[in-house]
């Protein structure tokens, strides 16, 4: 870490950003500013430090992706815990954060060695097989040597584990979990939403734009917590679901203990996850997801970086690249491999009228660099010169995956499907999976702005409520829902 | 310098070892996942698996062959302490 300085800003008083109160963190020796409310993640950002570990074979430099608990790229120790997913934990003060699997250390890690010893593949499977006693002391070696944390200080403790039982439970609080929740209420379901997240509202945390009427993302997340609270929604947060058990339960993971929750029907909303764009060097640190650099900007305020390239040119690149600059971060480019631009023309000419080039047919050909980005390099897709774009930080946009895994351990039939954007469950119009008990919604079906996921999570939370509580009125809402 | 495109983060897999083993005949998911471990890190496959298989679309499988890996709870890490609790009324 060669210089260490806040990236945050501040220009309306203490409590910016719902900050919260200034704490201390210690981290390697450093005492570093952070506040009550930042995730751990973030303040390390704020102060500079890009690199949370160090990855597992080659010791290449890893940092956030996603800023959403998706990626496990910001994975430090914590307080003698191993491996925790820093964007996950607020910082407290006195909190011990340590970068795992380097020496001396992540900032400077001498085992990275062995990325330039192995530049192109390390075929572990192939390597000193024999003699027999050469490959004993190799595979002794292997876990000095390669990443993955050490033990935690201290044993956990082992808390009951509860039990809990509800008639919709609606598996993740996006725009579409938070619909699908308030329609299932309104329709006379007792309903549970829970997340993962510390707070409610997914992606839309991060949104910089007016949606629906309101400011920007958090004020509409505010009106939705206002209508959950009024249709008497319960909400759980930070609780993980860790998947469907054989006995029908789903079971949860929240302040270390676990909750098994048999719902009569689930809605599943886990949403999509922000996916690393492929070419060289693509997981130097400072190679963010869009989303991730919007909720560190918008949610966080905290500066990403000092020159920021933006692959894609969608409505969400386009306003980063708009307020970027007021926060004084440069923005040297925006690039897509389209030819055309996916979000607002007249925006775009004017983002373009105050010099900020905008590469159409550009594909992002590698990432320069050894332990920071210092630039991309984009290539012309029907030839030409290539045009290196020195920057610190790049917004990857691209479409995220949807997610799969408890569809599938639930009994839902999980295909890829190259329109959603990966692996997704088939499901009818409500969302109704293989197994008629399980629902899938909002960007499990496939990315999507805001408000359509929204009107996915309402015809899955309606369909669920009616099976329980048959009622006429809701069997019309629902119809006309589904049929746009 | 080191010029890798990484497919897996957790398991440091790169695209170029990937492209190897499709050549080799390791021509579907779980094969590749059994090979190379990735999709059995942190993330659980969140971060390759699509990736993963625009690399097999690429060496001409046809998608409706590609299977993602077999999804097992836990999902997401746990400490084993959290499932060694007692339920209620439950007896050691």
């Amino acid at each position: 870490m060669s210089r260490i300085h806040d990236r945050r800003i501040y220009h309306q008083g203490a409590n910016d950003f719902g900050r919260g109160e200034p704490v201390r963190l210690r981290f390697e020796g450093y005492r570093l500013r952070a506040y009550a409310n930042e995730p751990v993640a973030v303040a390390l950002l704020a102060n500079g430090v890009r690199t949370a570990s160090r990855s597992l074979k080659f010791h290449r430099p890893r940092g956030v992706l996603c800023l959403g608990g998706r990626c496990f790229s910001c994975l430090a120790r914590v307080d003698g815990v191993p491996n925790v997913r820093t964007c996950r934990v607020a910082c407290r003060d006195g909190m011990t954060v340590r970068r795992e699997s380097a020496v001396p250390q992540a900032g400077c890690d001498v085992l990275r060695a062995f990325d330039f010893a192995f530049p192109k593949s390390l075929e572990y499977h192939e390597m000193f097989t024999r003699p027999a006693p050469v490959n004993k002391m190799l595979q002794r070696a292997v876990r000095v040597f390669s990443g993955g944390g050490d033990l935690p200080d201290r044993a956990a403790p082992a808390p009951a584990i509860r039990e809990k039982a509800v008639e919709v439970a609606v598996i993740g609080g996006g725009p579409a979990g938070m619909a699908a929740a308030l329609t299932a209420a309104a329709a006379g379901a007792r309903t549970l939403l829970v997340d993962d997240a510390p707070e409610l509202g997914g992606h839309l945390v991060g949104w910089p734009e007016p949606l629906d009427g309101f400011a920007d993302g958090p004020a509409w997340i505010q009106a939705q917590l206002a209508a959950l609270d009024k249709a008497g929604v319960e909400v759980a947060l930070g609780a993980e679901c860790l998947g469907r058990y054989r006995e029908g339960f789903w079971a949860f993971y929240a302040d270390g203990a676990l909750t098994l929750l048999t719902p009569r029907r689930t809605v599943l909303a886990t949403g999509a996850y922000d996916q690393p764009p492929l070419f060289p060097n693509n997981d130097l640190p400072g190679i963010f997801s869009t989303r991730g650099v919007s909720k560190l900007v918008h949610r966080w305020g905290v500066r990403p970086g000092d020159a920021c390239l933006i692959l894609g040119v969608d409505d969400l690149a386009l306003s980063l690249a708009e307020r970027l600059p007021e926060m004084g971060v440069r923005v040297v480019g925006l690039a897509t491999e389209a030819r055309q631009v996916a979000g607002d023309p007249d925006r775009a000419e004017k983002i373009r009228g105050r010099g900020v080039p905008i590469f159409l047919g550009y594909r992002a050909a590698r990432a320069r660099g050894a332990l920071r980005l210092k630039g991309l390099r984009l290539e012309p897709l029907d030839g030409g010169e290539p045009v290196d774009a020195p920057c610190d930080v790049v917004a990857a946009g691209g479409p995220p995956a949807p997610s799969w895994e408890l569809a599938a351990q639930a009994g839902g039939n999980v295909i890829y499907d190259a329109a959603r954007g990966g692996f997704a469950a088939t499901c009818d119009k409500t969302g109704r999976t293989a197994n008629s008990d399980v629902f899938v919604t909002g960007e499990m079906l496939g990315a999507a702005p805001a408000l359509t996921a929204a009107a996915r999570g309402r015809a899955a939370g309606l369909a669920a409520a009616l099976d329980l509580h048959p009622d006429e009125t809701v069997a019309a809402e629902l119809r006309r829902t589904t049929e746009n | 310098m080191p010029r890798k495109t990484i497919v897996c983060r957790c398991e440091d897999v790169t695209a170029d070892e990937i492209r190897a083993s499709i050549a080799h005949g390791l021509r579907d998911i779980e094969s590749l996942k059994r090979f190379h471990a990735l999709g059995t890190g942190p993330c659980q496959g969140k971060m390759c698996l699509v990736n993963l298989a625009r690399l097999l679309l690429e060496a001409g499988i046809p998608a409706a062959e590609i299977k993602p890996i077999v999804s097992r709870p836990p999902g997401a890490w746990t400490p084993l302490a959290a499932f060694a609790g007692r339920k209620a009324g439950e007896r050691s």
